[in-house]
């Protein structure tokens, strides 16, 4: 999708940025469909450990995701400063949650300042898309559609 | 009037009435002799050839109405009810069916060959009158009164008052007996209250009299007076062109009139009936199911911010919202299902033709119709079930002689049996025909090259049975008309794999075959136990739990390092749900006692162990990503009456 935008005339992507920890990420804000405030989700018992359970989005019943957990980021005890949002994202397999610790703004990234992810990003690559640069500060840019797969078999190597 | 609108209304209704004429069909030939049944049917043909002919479809209405008449002869006794008559009259409905289908599709009556053919075979059965016109009134000259037309002749007779019924025959060569009629009417109200006259007032004026042996003008009067019958007689006579005149003093009511209603009145009742449903389109049932669960959410919001607030007054209208917030969910919820019997209904005539045209006895045995399905897979599973039905009595059953000779009963059972389990509703077709041969399958497909003879022993019987789900693979000997086995089964593993189901067929030679469809229902509604665990809900289907026992933490027993109880005589093993779906912080173990609840799930019964039920409730599922449950122990999440979740258990993995 990325490789797509930067074939195209595109110059420039908006993004939505959130913070896990003190790093800073950001998605394509076309994959975002809203944001709601942290709500308590019910535990499924066995599913993947990245996956803090299911909650009850106005009757629809959407599977969320920690995204420390999916980041193999440290969880240092869960405090919540009341910033906590689950970002509700669509993906190809359906709708997903996805915990941040907030949300920080909408920004637009010139295509020129997105580096590849050639930087040690950990195991799995393919769940960002790169680093982009914007002001003073750096954006982890997640690949929505493979960070977000539910899918156990794929993301079975981790456990 | 725009028919238009009503197309589909009317459409919607003589399906249905179709449907009915076809089952009460099928009653009367078993049972001949109940005449209610007839009557029924006769009225529900009325009322369809009404309804055809409002439409403008007058093919249909002209066919029903040449029913009509067959009825009306089986209903006077004329002509008895044989097989022969039963057979016409299916195929008269299977000819309305056929009309029906070019409406349905295009709006429009069409010419549909050999209906006048058997128009005119039916008339041949049936020697009525040119339909057009006969008078229907005709044979009413049995005089019937409605109940509180007697009422009114006995509150007469108590007030001293003579009621009175006057005949009054009109000469056949009377050019204008209406204008006599009218006549006669108005001395006759100089002398009392007529009440009733047969045939309206309305009837005479477009010249409409009753006939008998004696005279084309027949009219019968009914009146409420003091006047004695000599003099009305005179009154009466003094009128010319009346050639007789008869006077009946009614005495008792009862006696000398069928207090049998009109037909008239028993439509009004029986429309009064039907008229409890609504037909609303299947769309704007989805988005009222959606702004229910919305409601429910913004619900739980008020009832949360009303405890922080804690006004006395907010908080009972917030209880009371919630309270029909919860009642609302609950209709929505239902009012999508229908139950199966919708489906299962057009099958106890289709097994009737087929085994009579197969000349085999066979016992349908339904069970399960009032399981409730998603409305919009009815239409879809009719098809698949009509071809493994025809499968089961084309193929499956043996004929007579050769069920004699395997010494079985001579009389075929097919079963047809719906249930459902948590999320699934599986339908079941057994039969105890013959079976299907596997080694005949593996011959087939060794013929076609689909299998190689190394492969046969590694090969389970199952497997070799999925060979019969591949495009035109057959292993009937002779096709018949109702196709080979195989032909069909493609058909229907397409159909229902589309509907996110399977088809399962197990078999026993000699014995007989079952056919499983298992399919989804992402809407279906269930009946469940709540329970929790630690602090957690779950919901078990109620159609597993046999029962919730209580025990002392002594009675459990150690077999081999596994929980047992002995319960009843039976060696239980407990699990412990706690430890199988790895609840944190949970305190089973703390208690003096458990909480059991019995689960049985094909053969196995195991006890679960729980740490306090909630409660029963109708609970509507969800499916649930699968690859969430890496061990399938949820079988699908429903969200409660405060907007809570519980996830749904599977029980057959569970208890493993």
């Amino acid at each position: 999708m990325i490789d797509k935008l930067i074939e195209s005339d595109q110059k420039e992507i908006q993004v939505v940025t959130f913070k896990l920890g003190i790093e800073e990420y950001a998605t394509l804000i076309t994959d975002v469909r809203e944001v709601i405030v942290l709500q308590n989700c019910t535990r499924i018992p066995e599913a993947p450990h990245y996956v803090k359970g299911v909650i009850n989005l106005r009757g629809n019943i959407i599977p969320v995701i920690d995204g420390k957990k999916r980041f193999n980021l440290e969880t240092s005890e869960e405090y919540d400063s009341g910033e906590k949002r689950i970002m509700i994202m669509d993906t190809k397999q359906g709708t997903v949650g996805l915990i941040v610790d907030s949300v920080t703004g909408v920004v637009k990234l010139k295509i020129e300042d997105i580096e590849p992810p050639h930087l040690d990003l950990g195991e799995d690559k393919e769940i960002f898309w790169g680093v982009a640069r914007h002001m003073d500060k750096l954006f982890i840019l997640m690949n929505s559609q493979k960070s977000l797969s539910l899918d156990y078999e794929s993301y079975g190597k981790e456990n | 009037m725009n028919t238009d609108n009503l197309l589909g209304l009317f459409i919607d209704e003589s399906k249905e009435n179709l449907q009915f004429l076809n089952n009460k069909l099928l009653e009367l030939e078993k049972k001949p002799e109940d005449f209610s049944l007839l009557n029924e049917i006769f009225r529900i043909a009325h009322t369809f050839k009404g309804m055809s002919k409002t439409m403008g479809f007058n093919r249909m209405g002209d066919l029903t109405h040449n029913l009509e008449n067959l009825l009306e002869l089986l209903r006077s006794g004329q002509i008895t009810i044989d097989e022969k008559i039963i057979t016409c009259l299916f195929k008269g409905f299977d000819k309305l069916e056929i009309l029906m289908a070019t409406i349905i599709e295009t709006g429009n009556e069409t010419e549909c060959p050999g209906i006048k053919e058997f128009i005119k075979e039916l008339k041949e059965i049936a020697p009525f009158n040119d339909p057009e016109n006969e008078p229907e009134i005709q044979t009413d000259i049995n005089t019937s009164l409605a109940s509180y037309e007697l009422l009114a002749i006995e509150e007469a007779i108590a007030q001293g008052y003579s009621p009175k019924e006057i005949s009054v025959y009109i000469e056949n060569e009377c050019v204008m007996p209406g204008v006599r009629c009218y006549m006669v009417n108005s001395l006759l109200e100089n002398q009392g209250e007529i009440f009733k006259t047969i045939p309206t007032v309305e009837e005479i004026e477009s010249n409409k009299f009753l006939t008998c042996p004696q005279t084309k003008h027949l009219v019968k009067f009914f009146i409420i007076t003091k006047t004695e019958s000599d003099i009305i007689m005179q009154k009466i006579l003094s009128v010319s062109e009346i050639e007789k005149v008869e006077i009946l003093d009614i005495k008792d009511s009862k006696k000398s009139y069928d207090i049998q209603e009109k037909e008239s009145e028993k439509n009004k009742q029986s429309s009064k009936i039907t008229s409890h449903t609504v037909r609303v389109n299947a769309e704007r049932l989805d988005n009222l199911v959606n702004l229910v669960g919305e409601l429910i959410i913004n619900k739980t919001r008020l009832s949360q911010l009303t405890q922080e607030i804690n006004n006395p007054e907010l908080n009972g209208v917030s209880a009371y919202i919630e309270s029909i917030t919860g009642e609302i969910q609950d209709i929505v919820m239902n009012l999508r299902m229908v139950p199966i019997e919708q489906v299962f209904s057009r099958f106890p005539r289709l097994v009737r033709d087929i085994s009579k045209e197969m000349d085999k006895d066979v016992n349908l045995i339904i069970q399960g119709q009032e399981i409730e399905i998603d409305r919009s897979l009815i239409d879809e599973i009719a098809e698949p079930l009509v071809h493994i039905i025809r499968n089961a009595l084309d193929h499956g059953l043996e004929t007579r002689e050769e069920r004699i000779k395997a010494g079985k009963k001579v009389k075929g059972t097919l079963q047809l049996i719906a249930h459902s389990e948590y999320n699934k509703i599986l339908i079941k077709i057994i039969d105890d025909g013959k079976g299907i041969d596997t080694e005949k399958i593996y011959q087939k497909a060794l013929e076609k090259g689909l299998i190689l003879p190394k492969d046969r022993e590694s090969r389970t019987e199952s497997e070799i049975m999925e060979y019969l789900f591949l495009p035109g693979f057959s292993t009937a000997e002779k096709t018949t008309d109702l196709s080979g086995r195989g032909v069909g089964m493609d058909v229907v593993k397409t159909k229902i794999t589309a509907l996110n189901g399977t088809v399962n067929i197990k078999s026993e030679k000699g014995i007989g075959t079952t056919v499983t469809i298992t399919l989804p229902s992402t809407l279906a509604i269930t009946q469940a136990l709540l329970v929790e665990v630690g602090e957690e809900t779950y919901a078990l289907p109620l159609n597993y739990i046999n029962e919730v026992i209580e025990i002392p933490i002594n009675q459990v027993k150690h077999i081999q390092n596994k929980e047992v109880i002995n319960f009843r005589g039976c060696v239980i093993p407990i699990k412990r749900l706690d430890e199988l779906l790895n609840v944190p912080e949970c305190s089973i173990f703390n208690t003096d006692k458990l909480t059991l609840v019995l689960i049985q799930s094909e053969e196995n019964l195991v006890a679960v162990s729980v740490s306090k039920i909630i409660n029963q409730q109708e609970i509507v599922i969800k499916t649930l990503n699968k690859n969430l449950s890496s061990k399938n122990y949820v079988s699908g999440v429903t969200t409660l009456g405060n907007g809570q979740i519980a996830l749904i258990l599977n029980v057959n993995t569970l208890i493993r």
